[in-house]
C-alpha cells in the first residue's frame, strides 16, 4: 500500500486536494473507520486528507438562537464531555457514549460515524429525530441534506468525491423539548447495536417521533404526531415494528432485531414517562 | 511515499522516516523498536495497543505514525522510573491481574487513564473504563481488584 498523506490548515486547501485528488482520495477525521478499510484492503487509496489541520473543523458551537454546529473533526467524547448537549439534545451524548469503547471515541468523530454509513451507527437516530443537517462542501459550492436524505443505504451516502463533510448542524429545539436513546447490544460495552432507536417529544409543536437504526439499509424515522396525547406506546412500538425492514446477519435474526425494535420503542416511551 | 516525522515518546524525542500507510504502532514496535505496545486484532477491537497520545488514550493501530508528527506519547516503558514501578504495576503483581501479560501494558495504560480522569471510581467505572481492552486469561476480577486497591490507596493517602 502506497499513499500520500496531506494534511491541509484551510478548507480551501482541502478542497483544492479533494478536487485534484479525485477518486483517489480518501478523507481522514477520526480514522477509526478508514484505518480498518485500509487494513483490509477495502479502499486502495492514493491520497488520504486529514481534516484534523483545518481548525474551523474542529469546533463545536452553539448558536445564541441554540442551534449547534459539530464539526468534521470534533469526537464522540468531546460531544459526550458538552455539558450544554443536555434536555432537548440529551439523546445525542446518550448515544454517542455507546460508540464503541472510551479510546476509540477518542478519535472517532460524529461526522465520520455518518459518513461511514453503517446501518448500526449509534450517533444517527437521534441526530434524525433532531432534524440534523449534514453539510457538505466543495471548492464552490456548500449543500445541506437531512440525515435520510444524506445516507442512502449500506456504506453508501449521496456525498460525491469532490465533496466533504464539513460540519453537522443541529437546530434549535422548542422549549420543553426531550430526547432518548437506547440500544440493544449482545454485551454492554464496546458492541455493535442489535437495534437502536431514538425518540423525540417536543411539546410545543407537539411532535413525537421516532427513528431506529440497526434495522434497515438507511435509517427509518417513524412519525407519531397523532400519537402526541395519548403516548400510546403499544401502538408506537407496533407502527415501528411495521417500518423496518431488518436482516438476519451473525449477531441476530430479523425477527429478533423486530422484538427488540419492539421493545426498544416501549422502554422509550417509559424514559419519556419517566 | 515516506514523510519525515518527530515524536516524544516517554521524554524521549525521536525522528523517523516512515510510509504514510504506517501505522502509529508499526511506528513504535518496528521503528522505534518500543515493543512493549502489542498488536492484538490491529482494527480496534482488543485494546491491546492502547497507549497516551497527546494526554489522550488512543488504539495505537487505529492512527496512522504521520498522524503523530509533533505529538507527544506515553508507552508502558514509560510506566516505571527506573527500578521503580508505579503504583498500578505493583499492584496487578500482587493481584496476579497478568497470566499471559499480552493485554497487561495496554490495559496498564488504560488503568492509569481512568484514574486520572475518575481518581475514585466505582466498580462499574472501572469495568467500563477497561471495556476495549480484552483479557482472554484473567476474567478481568483481579485486573478489577488492582486498579480498585490503587484508586482506595491514592483516597486514602500516600502508603
Amino acid at each position: 500500500m502506497n499513499f500520500a498523506y496531506e494534511k491541509p490548515t484551510t478548507a480551501q486547501a482541502l478542497s483544492r486536494l479533494l478536487e485534484q485528488g479525485g477518486a483517489g482520495a480518501s478523507l481522514l477525521a477520526g480514522g477509526t473507520d478508514l484505518l480498518v478499510q485500509l487494513r483490509g484492503r477495502l479502499i486502495e487509496p492514493k491520497l488520504v486528507i486529514d481534516l484534523k489541520g483545518v481548525e474551523e473543523l474542529s469546533r463545536l458551537d452553539h448558536h445564541d438562537d441554540g442551534s449547534v454546529t459539530i464539526g468534521a473533526t470534533v469526537t464522540a467524547n468531546r460531544v459526550i464531555d458538552d455539558k450544554r448537549l443536555s434536555g432537548a439534545m440529551a439523546a445525542l451524548p446518550h448515544a454517542c457514549s455507546h460508540i464503541a469503547a472510551f479510546a476509540i471515541r477518542n478519535r472517532a468523530t460524529i461526522a465520520g460515524n455518518i459518513a461511514n454509513a453503517s446501518p448500526c451507527a449509534d450517533s444517527v437516530p437521534p441526530l434524525c429525530v433532531l432534524d440534523a443537517e449534514v453539510e457538505l462542501r466543495t471548492t464552490t459550492a456548500t449543500r445541506r441534506l437531512s440525515l435520510p436524505a444524506f445516507i442512502r443505504g449500506v456504506r453508501a451516502t449521496v456525498r460525491a468525491k469532490n465533496e466533504y463533510i464539513a460540519a453537522i448542524h443541529v437546530p434549535a429545539q422548542p422549549k420543553g423539548t426531550r430526547s432518548f436513546f437506547r440500544k440493544h447490544q449482545r454485551v454492554r460495552g464496546h458492541d455493535l447495536a442489535l437495534a437502536n432507536a431514538a425518540l423525540l417529544h417536543d411539546p410545543e409543536r407537539k411532535r413525537l417521533r421516532v427513528a431506529i437504526g440497526s434495522c434497515s439499509p438507511a435509517p427509518v424515522v417513524v412519525v407519531l404526531d397523532d400519537l402526541f396525547e395519548s403516548l400510546d406506546a403499544q401502538e408506537a412500538a407496533r407502527r415501528c415494528m411495521a417500518a423496518i425492514i431488518p436482516i438476519s446477519d451473525v449477531r441476530a435474526s430479523a425477527e429478533y432485531r423486530t422484538d427488540m425494535t419492539g421493545v426498544l420503542v416501549r422502554r422509550l416511551f417509559d424514559d419519556l414517562k419517566a | 511515499m515516506e514523510y519525515d516525522i518527530e515524536v516524544t515518546v516517554n521524554d524521549v524525542r525521536y525522528k523517523a522516516r516512515i510510509p504514510a500507510s504506517f501505522t502509529l504502532l508499526q511506528l513504535l514496535r518496528d521503528v522505534l523498536h518500543l515493543t512493549g505496545t502489542k498488536e492484538g486484532c490491529g482494527i480496534g477491537e482488543c485494546g491491546a495497543c492502547s497507549v497516551v497520545f497527546n494526554g489522550e488514550l488512543v488504539n495505537a493501530c487505529l492512527v496512522l505514525g504521520v498522524e503523530a508528527n509533533g505529538a507527544t506519547l506515553r508507552t508502558i516503558e514509560g510506566e516505571a522510573k527506573g527500578e521503580q514501578l508505579s503504583d498500578l504495576q505493583r499492584s496487578f503483581i500482587k493481584h496476579h491481574a497478568a497470566q499471559c501479560g499480552f493485554c497487561t501494558p495496554a490495559m496498564i495504560l488504560t488503568a492509569g487513564d481512568l484514574l486520572r480522569r475518575i481518581p475514585t471510581p466505582t466498580d462499574e467505572q472501572i469495568i467500563e473504563g477497561i471495556a476495549g481492552n480484552l483479557c482472554r486469561c484473567t476474567g478481568y476480577e483481579a485486573i478489577v481488584d488492582a486498579i480498585r486497591e490503587v484508586a482506595r490507596d491514592a483516597k486514602g493517602g500516600a502508603k
